[in-house]
């Protein structure tokens, strides 16, 4: 008896052990003893143990340790970009409290205190870019965090240049970015040297032919082209041949011609000749009509209130001809000729494209009208005969 | 003896049991065989939706092993589970938050890279890519909001964003401050959207209607998202009118009375006759005219001759950019007032340079050549080389005779 009993309870015991510890593993470990699930201190111990150094930069706030323990751990370039970025720059307590300052001005003093403030921060951007910039040795990285467009944009390269020429543009793009941000203003001047060195460094990477199509795609030359031509559309070769000139147009008056984000429309009419010079004279005469305000604004009115499309084509001939009409000494001779010439232009127009389109039109493009009716004051009152 | 044949069969019933589990257990797969030398994969792929707060609250881990790069042991898709990774390893919020916007965008570029790669390049000579950049950007913008939002709730305790929404849009409560923020972008993407639909260069009249639209749907939103007073405060500081007073009324220096009662006229006027951009009839432009003319008679009346001068002086954007050149490179204020009698003269010589018609082309331009070259000194002598430099960019008036100077008959 005096030795059953404490076998006994020995072996209840044992399968409570062995009942309760399998139950435990089952039902979810503990945050004790779960690694997947640990307190927080616990994973700092753990990636102290597996990687000082990382854990010493993190410690320490340092932007250039930070970096080079980020790459001796392996992060990708984008995450070391970014992160060193945010540490060295990012949120810093000098911006914090420009940001502090103006909440705290009253809306009164805003303006006063703007002109200090931007000042403030452009130069804590400016420390913080050169701590960035010590930190990677005087050269920013490319912001390769878009990868997925870049690929995409540069589809027109051969696959095995696309990173080279994307890392240029992304280098160039960033002193631009910089220079704009450091001036408070975009200095043309600065933007011609960036993009000569921009040009100079891609044509050691791309062939001749593959920097022009870099041109056709991406220059900023050919995105204000495209936008000029909207309603032409033009053909391979009238697109390249109108765009030699546009990079001409463009180098002539010391625009930056690839630089991205810097559209320039050209209002100048002198250089619509010069397009006009490479089309035949078909496509010249679609190609005016294409830049024609008049043309343009009847396509806008037309769209708008559901007209018949060829209305668009029958209002532009109205128009050339009733500005032929004006030209001619005697529609304009009297008041009355002026008059009457008025009269029956906007009955033309209202025909073409209904009364509230012909409004339309005179309020915006049709303002060759003006002359007309300044000088008969014909508006409001009723026709005389 | 009846109770130690009961205790006999209890400890026989007891060992048969410890028997049978343990026999059991060790023919378990489930169960650990030994102690893992690593740390053991808790939560690996899982999609970012699925994230969940506790998650957050305990740190997922990936194997990691002295053998592999730390980079492993933070390694996921799983923007929350980044997160809680990056705060565990006691990196600070900014660049705990870079990383996981990294992580958001590669998620983000993964799939427009996708989409992008299934749609055909688009030649260069195809024309309608104005609209196409619209679409791009719009889809970006929609993008940023979501990544922005997700980053938002991943670090609530990260203050800078209020702190410069307050900035921005003064102390309004915290929470009204995020929704703001976001109907202020909505209702500029509508906008943007707009302006950019028609033909380049052409603003038709319905536009400005639609603009006003757009406008009228605004103020009601923010009327329901503020209180009267948080919308007085919105408006004083960030509407455009208070916005463009902020820019151009610096040198002015307002008091606070003066501020509100230049903006409620200017308010008043701009809700009128705000610029849209688009064509005004004649009559229009009339009422414009007459309206502009009613304000000013007001202001007058309301700062007084003197300040009223000091104010239409200060709309100058000549001097707007004295003003600011002198405070950033802390030139005595004198400097500001010496620029802008400079800037007068030479705008009176040089109308007088114009209106001589004893004059041909070529010489005005090189009258104006020699006028250029003596302003640009006099403004070394008052703002410092940098500062003319500066200035130069600033001064659109100067623009005029430059051009004169450099192509006659201009």
């Amino acid at each position: 008896m005096k030795l059953l009993l404490p076998l006994l309870v020995l072996s209840v015991a044992a399968n409570g052990v062995l009942v309760l510890g399998p139950w435990r593993e089952r039902m979810g470990p503990s945050a004790a003893d779960n690694p997947a699930a640990r307190p927080l201190s616990a994973e700092a111990e753990i990636l102290a143990a597996v990687d000082p150094d990382l854990t010493a930069a993190i410690a320490n706030g340092d932007t250039t340790q930070l970096l080079t323990a980020l790459r001796q751990a392996g992060f990708p370039d984008r995450y070391v970009r970014a992160m060193t970025w945010a540490a060295a720059a990012g949120d810093s307590d000098e911006l914090l409290e420009v940001y502090r300052r103006q909440a705290a001005t009253p809306f009164w003093r805003l303006g006063v205190e703007q002109v200090d403030d931007q000042r403030r921060m452009r130069e804590a951007a400016r420390r913080s870019r050169e701590r960035m910039l010590a930190a990677f040795g005087g050269r920013m990285p490319a912001d390769l965090s878009t990868v997925g467009r870049v690929d995409s944009r540069y589809r027109f390269l051969p696959a095995d240049k696309i990173a080279a020429v994307a890392q240029i543009d992304s280098d160039y793009a960033a002193m631009a970015i910089e220079s704009q941000a450091e001036r408070g203003t975009l200095d043309q001047s600065v933007m011609r040297l960036l993009d000569q060195e921009r040009r100079a460094d891609l044509a050691k990477v791309l062939t001749a032919e593959e920097m022009e199509l870099h041109d056709l795609y991406l220059s900023s030359s050919a995105a204000s082209l495209r936008r000029q031509l909207a309603g032409f559309q033009p053909t391979e070769a009238e697109f390249r041949a109108m765009f030699s000139i546009r990079r001409s147009i463009d180098e002539a008056s010391g625009r930056p011609v690839g630089m991205p984000g810097m559209n320039f429309i050209s209002t100048d009419s002198r250089d619509n000749a010069k397009y006009r010079a490479v089309l035949s004279p078909e496509r010249s005469a679609e190609f005016d009509r294409s830049q024609d305000q008049g043309y343009r604004a009847a396509q806008e009115i037309v769209n708008h209130y559901n007209l018949p499309p060829a209305a668009a084509l029958e209002s532009y001939e109205l128009q050339k001809a009733y500005q032929a009409r004006m030209r001619d000494g005697s529609a304009m001779a009297t008041p009355e000729t002026r008059r009457e010439l008025a009269q029956q232009a906007r009955a033309d127009f209202t025909r073409v494209l209904s009364p509230a389109g012909a409004e339309a039109y005179f309020a915006t493009a049709g303002r060759w009208i003006i002359p007309l009716e300044t000088a008969a004051d014909l508006r409001g009152r009723a026709p005389s005969g | 003896m009846a109770a130690r044949g009961v205790i006999l069969v209890l400890l026989l019933v007891s060992l048969t049991a410890n028997a049978t589990i343990g026999f059991k257990l060790l023919r378990d797969p489930r169960l650990p065989s030994g102690a893992a030398p690593t740390i053991a994969p808790a939560r690996t792929t899982a999609a970012p939706t699925t994230a969940t707060a506790s998650a957050e609250r305990t740190v997922p881990t990936s194997p990691v092993s002295a053998d592999r790069p730390a980079w492993a042991h933070f390694e996921t898709r799983d923007p929350a589970v980044l997160a809680a990774r990056m705060r565990a390893a006691g990196f600070s919020v900014p660049v705990a938050k870079a990383a996981v916007r990294t992580l958001l965008w590669d998620l983000a570029n993964e799939e427009r890279g996708r989409e992008l790669a299934a749609r055909p390049l688009e030649p260069f000579w195809v024309t309608t890519s104005g609209q196409r950049d619209s679409g791009v950007d719009r889809a970006q913008s929609r993008a940023f909001a979501a990544r922005e939002h997700e980053l938002r709730r991943l670090f609530p305790e990260d203050a800078t964003e209020i702190v410069q929404l307050q900035a921005r849009f003064g102390r309004l409560p915290p929470e009204k401050l995020v929704p703001l923020s976001l109907l202020e972008r909505d209702y500029n993407d509508m906008r943007s959207d707009l302006l950019r639909a028609g033909s380049p260069g052409l603003r038709m009249p319905w536009t400005a209607d639609q603009l006003r639209v757009i406008e009228d749907e605004r103020q009601r939103d923010l009327a329901a998202l503020l209180t009267p007073a948080e919308m007085e405060q919105y408006n004083l500081r960030a509407s455009s009118t208070a916005q463009a007073m902020h820019r151009q009324l610096a040198p002015f220096g307002p008091s606070e009375q003066e501020f509100r009662d230049i903006y409620r006229l200017r308010a008043e006027f701009d809700r009128q006759f705000g610029n849209t951009g688009g064509p005004v009839s004649r009559e229009a432009a009339e009422a414009r005219r007459r309206a502009e003319q009613a304000m000013d008679a007001n202001l007058r009346s309301v700062l007084g001759p003197e300040r009223y001068a000091d104010y239409t002086r200060s709309l100058d954007s000549g001097y707007q950019a004295a003003y600011a050149i002198t405070r950033e490179r802390g030139l005595p204020a004198s400097a500001t007032a010496a620029a802008y009698e400079m800037q007068v003269s030479t705008q009176q010589r040089a109308g007088a340079i114009r209106a001589d018609r004893s004059r041909t082309p070529q010489q005005k331009a090189a009258d104006m050549s020699a006028l250029m070259s003596e302003t640009a000194n006099a403004f070394r002598g008052i703002l410092t080389e940098d500062g003319w430099a500066d200035y130069r960019q600033r001064a659109f008036w100067l623009r005029n005779i430059e051009r004169q100077a450099t192509t006659p008959g201009s």
